[in-house]
C-alpha cells in the first residue's frame, strides 16, 4: 500500500509518496492557498494522480501536517470563545506570568488573550491542591453563565477550573450541564486538554483549543468529503506536535495538538536516517530560507517539551506568546536561514537577522528586488553556491548583486574586503546557530560531541560542516535530495498519543494504589484515542514519571514498567532517577528528596524505519562524479582554495573523497571543509567524518 | 571624542580583526546564556526557576564583566560590574588555583542585600588565569529574622558571608557549607542552589577554554578591550538621541514606617545631566538613611538607574563594564541611595524599584517618542510557615500592580519596571499551606487619560485550615507594598491611579508594609494600585471607554466621573449625545 505525506507549509504544500512495493519516492509541490488550505491539498493530490494514476484511491494512508491552527491563532481567525473558570481567577489570562517581552523596553506587548475579558466567566466551586473539595460546584452559577454564553452568541467554550488537573469532576459536571443547556457549543475541558498544574498555562492552552476547534472541524469535514469523492479508502491521519499521527476525531477534539503539526517531520526523518548509521545521539539540522530547526534525538527518543507557545510577539523569545503547552517535540527554532539579512549593529559589529528577506524579495542575488545582503549572498560570493545551478538551474544567481550588497552594506563600513565580509557573515551565522544549539542542550542535557548531525533543508548541507566543527560534532549525514528530505518524516511517523498529568508528591509518599488507578485511567483514555487511528492492536504502552529533586520544577522523565506501580519500589525508582540525572547533568545529589511532578502515558505503534531503496553497488570511484574544481573560500586558510566539485546524483555507494569539496544536487549544496573525509553509503547518504577535536581546533577559525 | 566604526577597527597588531571579534563576542554571549540555562535547570528554588531572579556573567582575567545572561534580576548587574576587582583585593590573582570557587553575599560587594549570593569560579588554561565565570541567585533564605521587615542593622538580616573559598582545587570546603547549612532555614534548597551556581560556572569555565582554543587566543583581554569600547560607543550614540541639558524630577514614594507614627515619606530627587559623552545622574537631595531596611547600596542604585537609562534610550546595548564609562553617578555617602555599613538593606528593592521610573520621568521631555507614566511596582510578599509534617516553606509569590500608560497605548497589568515572573496560585498552594481566594484585576484602579494605566490586582489569601490538610500553626506573612501612600502619577495630563492597600480581616492597615501572623480564621487582602494615565482624559475615545466598561475594567460611574463618558449601566451602550454634553462642560 502506498503512503502519502502531505505538509502545508508557509509557501509550499509538499507531497511525498512512498510506493509500498518498489520503495520509490515521488515528491510534488504546489503553492499553499492560505485562505482555503484544502484547495492546495486537493490540487496537489490531483497532480499526483496525473503523474501516477490511482495514487489517491490506492493509498493506504494519507498523513497530513497543517499550519491551520497556528495561522488561525496568529491571524485571529478562530471562533468567538469564552472561558469559564473558578470565581476570583478570570484574569489569569490577562495577567499572564507578569513578564514583559523584554526587560529593557516597555513598548512590546505579548499577544492579547484570544477574546475580551467580558467573555471570561466565573462560577462558584473550588478544588484544593491536595485534591479536597473546598466548595462544591454550584450549578446555579453555571446556569447563569450559560445564559450569558447564549446571549453573546459564543461558539466555543474553554473550561479551566483551579486544580482541575488533580480532580476533573467539577469540569465534567460543567460539560454535562453545557451539553444539556447549549448542546451546539464546542466545549474544551482543561482536565482533558492539558491536565497540568499552573493556571495560566493550562487555561491558555485550553482556550487555544477552544478557539480553533470549530474551524478545524470544518476544515477536516471538507477534506474528508473531498477525499471520499476521490475514492480514497485509506486512513486519513493528522500529524500532531508530539511527532505521532492521530485520527481525525482526535484532531477535532484536541486541535491545539496540531500547533506544530508537521514541524517534527525533520526530526523524525533524521532519526530514521541516523539510525541507519547506528548512532545513539542524532542532531537533526534543517536550515531553510527564513529559519532553521534543530533537534537532539537521544536513544531513538524524540525530546519532548511542555513549553510550546503560539503567536510569539518577538521572534523566538520564550514567554512572549500564548502558551499551548501540550506535549510537543522539543525543536530548537533558530531565527537564521539563507535569507537572513546581515547588517552592522549599534556596536559596529556584524549581526545576522532577525530580519529576513525570505523568498520575496529574497537575497540580493535572486534579483527580485532585494538589496540587503543575506547569508545566501555571502555563500554565493564565497564560491559555495554555483550561480548557474541553483535549484538545478531554475534560478541564476547574480554575483554582482551579491557583491554590491555585501560591499556596500558590510565591507565598506567594516573596512574589510568584500570576501572577508562575506566570510564574516557565513561564519557568524554558524556561530549564532551553534549558540542556540548549545543553550538548548544546556537546558535539556545531552552531548552533541557524540552525535551524528543530519543536515537537510535548502541551506543545511552548506552550513553543516562549519556548524559541526563549532559544536565539536564528529560526523555528518547528508541524505539524498537533502533539500526536501525532511518530508520523509511523514512516512516514518508512528501512530501515537501522549497524555501527561501533573502529580506533585514526594516519591516516598506516593500511594501505589492511587498512582495505579491514575495511570490506568490515563492509559484507558489514550486507548480510546488510539483505536480511532489504528486498529492493528500493535500499539505499545509506555509509562513514565517525571521526577525532580524536591523544590526543582523541571522533571526528568524516568520510564516505569507496565506492572503495578507498587512494584516500582520507591528506592529503585529513586536510584534510576539519580542515574538519569547524573547522565544528564554530569552529577547528582545523594542527600536530596525526589519528588514526582507528573505521570506520562504514551501509546504508540513502532515508528517506521525508512525503507529507502538501496542503490546498486558500483565499482565506481568518486572521481567519476567529479564535475571539476572551483575556487571557494577556506575559512582556516583565510583565502580561496580549490574545492573538488561533485555531482551528487552520480556519486555511487562506496565511493570516498576528502575535503575541501562541494557536492551539488538540485535543491541543496553540500560543502565539506579541509581535513574531513566523506563516503557514500548504500542508500546514497553522504557521511562526513570531521577531523577529531584537537585537530578540528586547529582547522577551525 | 567621537569614535566612528572605522576607528574601532584600527589594528595596531594586538587587536584581533573585526571578524574574530564578531564571532568571539557571539560566543562570549552564548556562554553567558548557556550558564543561565544550566543554572535554571539545576536550581532548586522557585526563586531562580519560576521567578528568574538570578544572573550569570563572564569576566576576563582583569575582572571586567564582558557579558551577562539576558535574563537577569535588575540589581544583580550592579554587583557583577564591580565584584571581581573587589574580590581580587582579598584574593590576589596569584593565590587562585584551578578548581577553586568562591562565595559571598556581602551586600556592599554584591547586589545590596544578603539573599543575593554570588559564586565566582576562576578559569584556567595551561595553568594561567584567563577569566572568571560568576553567578548570583536570590536565595530563598539566608537565616536571620524572618523577612527582616523591622531590622535596624544588617546584622539582623541573616548570615553575612564574606568572600570565602567554597571549593579549593576541586574539593568542596565542607566547613563553609556546614556553616551555611546551620544558619539557614531551608538548607537543602540553599545548598542545592549553590550547587546549581557551581554547575553553571563550571559550564562557563569549560566553554571559555574551548573558545580560546577555537580562536587561538591567549586571553580575552584584547577582545574585551574592543567590546568594552564598542559598548561605551553604542551607549554614547544612544544618549545622543536625547537633547543635551539637565533634567530634574522629584518623586515622593511611600514611607516605610506607619503613617500613624511620625515618619516622613521618602523623597527621590534626581538630576540627570545629558552631555555629549555622558549621563551624569545626581541623587543629592534624596532622603537620608532610613531607619528601616530599605537602604540601597551604591551597586544596586547604579543597577536600577542603568535599567532606567536603557529603557529611556531604547537601544539594545549589552551589559558590560563599558557602560560604566558613559554613566556617572553621584550620591552622598550614607544617604538612602548610598547606604553605608551596617545600615539595614534587606528590602532595598522597595525604594530602588522607583528609580528607573523617576529617571524616565526626569528625562521625559528629552525622549523623542515619549515615555511611560507612573507604574505600581512589585510588592514583596513572603509567606513563612511549616506543613503539618514539619516541612518548612518560604514562598515569594512576586505580585505587582499596574503598569503606566504609554504614549501610544494603555498600560498593561502587573509587569513594570521589574520583570520577575509571579508564582502561579496553584503552585503557591502546593508550596505553602494557604488558600488563594481571589486574584483579580481591580476595576477603576488604572489612572485615566488618553491612554489608561494598567489595572492593579487584588489578592485574597488565608491559611489552609488544619482540617483540610493545612498547618495548625499560624503563618507569617511579610508584605512590603508600594503606591499605598502615594499613587502612581499620570503624565502629560493623565490622571493618577488608585492607591493600593493592605487589609487584615477587612481592616486597612495604616502602613505600606505588614508583618502579620495569620491564624486559621484570618484573611489577608492585598490591593495593588494601578498605573497612571497618559494624556488628557478628554482625548480618550469614548468607544474605548465603553469597551473598558463592557470588560469591567472601568465602572459606568467612573466613566462619567473620570472621562465624561455616559454609558447606560443596563444596556452598556454609549450615549453619544449625553457624552458630548458632559465633555463640553469640562
Amino acid at each position: 500500500m502506498d503512503v502519502i505525506g502531505c505538509d502545508i507549509g508557509g509557501t509550499f504544500t509538499d507531497f511525498v509518496v512512498l510506493d509500498g512495493s518498489t520503495g520509490e519516492l515521488i515528491v510534488e509541490k504546489v503553492l499553499t492557498t492560505p485562505d482555503d488550505p484544502a484547495q492546495a491539498v486537493l490540487s496537489g493530490l490531483e497532480r499526483l494522480e496525473a503523474r501516477r494514476p490511482g495514487s489517491v484511491a490506492g493509498a493506504g494512508r494519507l498523513i497530513h501536517g497543517t499550519t491551520l491552527v497556528v495561522n488561525a491563532t496568529i491571524e485571529r481567525k478562530g471562533a468567538r470563545t469564552a472561558l469559564i473558570t473558578t470565581r476570583g481567577f478570570r484574569d489569569a489570562l490577562e495577567m499572564r506570568r507578569q513578564k514583559r517581552v523584554d526587560f529593557y523596553e516597555y513598548r512590546t506587548d505579548p499577544p492579547a488573550p484570544l477574546g475580551p475579558r467580558q467573555y471570561r466567566y466565573e462560577i462558584d466551586e473550588r478544588m484544593l491542591a491536595n485534591g479536597r473539595v473546598l466548595l462544591p460546584l454550584d450549578e446555579r452559577s453555571v446556569r447563569h453563565v450559560v445564559g450569558e454564553l447564549l446571549k453573546h452568541e459564543i461558539q466555543s467554550v474553554a473550561v479551566s477550573l483551579l486544580h482541575a488537573y488533580r480532580d476533573p469532576r467539577h469540569e465534567r459536571a460543567v460539560k454535562r450541564l453545557l451539553g444539556q443547556l447549549a448542546p451546539e457549543l464546542f466545549v474544551s475541558l482543561s482536565s482533558e486538554v492539558l491536565p497540568e498544574v499552573r493556571e495560566f498555562e493550562r487555561a491558555s492552552t485550553t482556550v487555544v483549543n477552544a478557539y480553533v476547534q470549530p474551524l478545524v472541524a470544518r476544515y477536516l469535514a471538507v477534506l474528508e468529503r473531498a477525499l471520499a469523492e476521490r475514492d480514497f479508502g485509506g486512513n486519513l491521519l493528522l500529524m500532531l506536535s508530539a511527532g505521532g499521527m492521530a485520527a481525525v476525531s482526535t484532531a477535532r477534539a484536541f486541535p491545539v495538538r496540531l500547533v506544530e503539526s508537521g514541524s517534527a517531520a525533520g526530526a523524525l526523518a533524521a532519526r530514521a536516517l541516523g539510525e541507519l548509521t547506528g548512532a545513539r545521539e542524532i542532531l537533526s539540522f534543517d536550515m531553510g530560507g527564513t529559519t532553521s530547526k534543530a533537534c537532539l534525538v537521544r536513544d531513538g527518543l524524540l525530546p519532548m517539551t511542555d513549553e510550546l507557545e503560539v503567536a510569539r510577539a518577538s521572534g523566538h523569545a520564550r514567554g512572549s506568546g500564548l502558551p499551548a503547552s501540550v506535549p510537543s517535540v522539543d525543536l530548537m527554532e533558530i531565527g537564521s536561514g539563507g535569507g537572513s539579512i546581515a547588517k552592522i549593529n549599534a556596536m559596529g559589529l556584524l549581526q545576522i537577522g532577525p530580519e529576513s528577506a525570505g523568498a520575496s524579495p529574497g537575497p540580493a542575488c535572486y534579483r527580485r528586488g532585494g538589496s540587503q545582503p543575506t547569508v545566501t549572498d555571502a555563500d554565493l560570493l564565497l564560491g559555495y553556491l554555483n550561480p548557474d545551478y541553483f535549484l538545478g538551474g531554475e534560478l541564476t544567481l547574480d554575483r554582482d548583486a551579491a557583491n554590491r550588497a555585501i560591499g556596500e552594506h558590510l565591507a565598506r563600513p567594516l573596512g574589510l574586503d568584500t570576501t572577508l565580509a562575506a566570510w564574516g557573515v557565513h561564519d557568524l551565522v554558524n556561530e549564532q546557530m551553534a549558540s542556540a544549539v548549545r543553550a538548548h542542550v544546556a537546558e535539556r542535557g545531552g552531548d552533541v560531541g557524540r552525535a551524528v548531525l543530519v543536515a537537510f533543508g535548502g541551506a543545511g548541507p552548506l552550513h553543516a560542516d562549519g556548524l559541526a566543527r563549532k559544536l565539536r560534532v564528529p560526523r555528518l549525514l547528508v541524505p539524498l535530495r537533502a533539500g526536501v528530505a525532511p518530508t520523509l518524516g511523514f512516512l516514518v511517523a508512528p501512530v501515537a498519543f501522549d497524555i501527561v498529568r501533573s502529580v506533585k508528591i514526594p516519591l516516598a509518599s506516593a500511594d501505589p494504589a492511587e498512582m495505579d488507578s491514575m495511570l490506568e485511567a490515563m492509559a484507558a483514555e489514550a486507548e480510546v484515542v488510539m483505536r480511532e487511528a489504528d486498529r492493528s492492536g500493535d500499539a505499545e504502552l509506555s509509562r513514565a514519571v517525571d521526577i525532580c529533586f524536591l523544590g526543582q520544577g523541571f522533571g526528568l522523565t524516568v520510564p516505569i514498567g507496565n506492572g503495578p506501580f507498587g512494584l516500582e519500589r520507591e528506592a529503585d525508582l529513586a536510584k534510576r532517577f539519580v542515574e538519569v540525572y547524573r547522565e544528564r547533568y554530569g552529577y547528582a545529589y545523594a542527600d536530596q528528596v525526589p519528588e514526582i511532578l507528573a505521570a506520562r502515558v504514551r501509546l504508540s505503534t513502532r515508528h517506521g524505519s525508512l525503507h529507502l531503496p538501496r542503490l546498486p553497488a558500483a565499482e565506481a570511484s568518486a572521481l567519476d562524479a567529479r564535475k571539476g574544481r572551483r575556487l571557494a573560500f577556506s575559512g582556516p586558510d583565510r583565502c580561496f582554495v580549490e574545492f573538488d566539485v561533485y555531482d551528487r546524483p552520480r556519486l555511487t555507494p562506496g565511493s570516498t573523497f576528502v575535503g575541501p569539496a562541494i557536492v551539488e544536487e538540485r535543491e541543496s549544496t553540500l560543502v565539506i571543509g579541509r581535513g574531513a573525509t566523506a563516503s557514500v553509503d548504500g542508500y546514497g547518504n553522504i557521511l562526513v567524518d570531521l577531523p577529531s577535536s584537537g585537530r578540528a581546533a586547529r582547522e577551525r577559525v | 571624542m567621537m569614535i566612528g566604526p572605522n576607528d574601532l577597527k584600527a589594528n595596531d597588531g594586538t587587536m584581533p580583526d573585526p571578524l574574530t571579534i564578531d564571532a568571539v563576542w557571539e560566543r562570549v554571549r552564548s556562554i553567558a546564556t548557556e550558564m543561565g540555562a544550566t543554572l535554571m535547570r539545576t536550581s532548586f528554588s522557585t526563586s531562580a526557576r519560576l521567578n528568574g531572579d538570578y544572573t550569570c556573567a563572564v569576566f576576563d582575567d582583569r575582572g571586567r564583566m564582558l557579558a551577562q545572561v539576558v535574563q537577569a534580576g535588575a540589581a544583580h548587574l550592579g554587583g557583577m560590574l564591580t565584584i571581581v576587582p573587589a574580590f581580587f583585593e582579598r584574593y590576589p590573582r596569584e593565590t587562585l588555583q584551578p578548581g577553586d570557587a568562591f562565595v559571598t553575599n556581602d551586600p556592599w560587594l554584591g547586589a545590596g542585600h544578603t539573599p543575593d549570593i554570588y559564586v565566582l569560579t576562576p578559569v584556567f588554561r595551561h595553568a594561567r588565569l584567563i577569566g572568571l565565570a560568576g553567578s548570583c541567585i536570590h536565595h530563598v533564605d539566608v537565616g536571620g529574622r524572618r523577612s527582616a521587615a523591622d531590622s535596624c542593622e544588617v546584622y539582623e538580616e541573616g548570615l553575612i558571608i564574606p568572600p570565602l573559598r567554597l571549593y579549593r582545587a576541586g574539593v568542596p570546603n565542607e566547613d563553609v557549607l556546614s556553616f551555611i547549612r546551620a544558619n539557614v532555614r531551608l538548607p537543602e534548597i540553599v545548598v542545592g542552589d549553590l550547587r546549581a551556581q557551581i554547575a553553571s560556572n563550571h559550564v562557563g569555565a569549560t566553554r571559555l577554554v574551548e573558545l580560546l582554543e577555537d580562536y587561538q587566543l591567549d586571553d580575552l583581554v584584547a577582545v574585551g578591550d574592543d567590546i568594552i569600547k564598542r559598548t561605551a560607543h553604542a551607549l554614547r550614540e544612544a544618549i545622543r538621541g536625547l537633547d543635551p541639558g539637565t533634567y530634574r524630577n522629584e518623586a515622593c514614594i511611600d514611607r516605610f514606617g506607619d503613617a500613624s507614627v511620625d515618619s516622613a515619606p521618602i523623597r527621590i530627587a534626581i538630576s540627570v545631566e545629558v552631555t555629549e559623552s555622558k549621563l551624569i545622574v545626581d541623587l543629592t537631595g534624596s532622603s537620608p538613611r532610613a531607619d528601616g531596611p530599605i537602604n540601597v547600596v551604591l551597586n544596586a542604585t547604579r543597577a536600577y538607574l542603568l535599567h532606567g537609562i536603557k529603557l529611556a534610550t531604547n537601544t539594545p546595548v549589552p551589559n558590560n563594564v563599558g557602560i560604566m564609562d558613559v554613566f556617572e553617578l553621584r550620591v552622598p555617602a550614607g544617604s538612602l541611595f548610598n547606604a553605608t555599613f551596617p545600615a539595614p538593606v534587606y528590602w532595598r528593592m522597595q525604594p530602588a524599584l522607583h528609580l528607573p521610573e523617576t529617571l524616565l520621568r526626569a528625562l521625559e521631555p528629552a525622549i523623542p517618542d515619549g515615555s511611560i507614566s507612573g507604574s505600581s511596582p512589585h510588592w514583596f510578599t513572603v509567606i513563612h510557615g511549616a506543613w503539618p509534617d514539619g516541612r518548612r516553606f518560604a514562598s515569594w509569590p512576586h505580585w505587582a500592580g499596574g503598569m503606566g500608560a504609554r504614549p501610544d497605548r494603555d498600560g498593561r497589568m502587573a509587569c513594570f519596571p521589574a520583570d520577575i515572573a509571579d508564582l502561579p496560585c496553584e503552585t503557591l498552594e502546593h508550596e505553602a499551606s494557604v488558600i488563594v481566594e481571589r486574584r483579580e484585576l481591580i476595576p477603576d484602579s488604572g489612572g485615566p487619560g488618553r491612554y489608561r494605566g494598567g489595572c492593579g490586582q487584588r489578592i485574597v489569601i488565608r491559611p489552609l485550615p488544619a482540617e483540610l490538610g493545612g498547618s495548625s500553626d499560624p503563618l507569617l506573612a511579610t508584605v512590603i507594598g508600594a503606591r499605598i501612600d502615594e499613587p502612581s502619577p499620570g503624565i502629560r495630563g493623565g490622571g493618577p491611579a488608585a492607591r493600593g492597600g493592605i487589609y487584615v480581616n477587612g481592616q486597612r492597615l495604616p502602613a505600606s508594609r505588614a508583618q502579620q501572623l495569620l491564624s486559621a480564621e484570618d484573611t489577608l487582602t492585598l490591593e495593588m494600585g494601578g498605573g497612571g494615565g497618559y494624556g488628557p482624559v478628554l482625548e480618550r475615545d469614548p468607544a474605548a471607554v465603553r469597551e473598558d466598561v463592557v470588560n469591567g475594567l472601568v465602572s459606568a460611574e467612573a466613566a462619567l466621573r473620570d472621562y465624561g463618558v455616559v454609558i447606560d449601566p443596563a444596556t452598556l451602550s454609549l450615549d453619544v449625545f449625553e457624552t458630548e454634553r458632559a465633555r463640553r462642560g469640562r
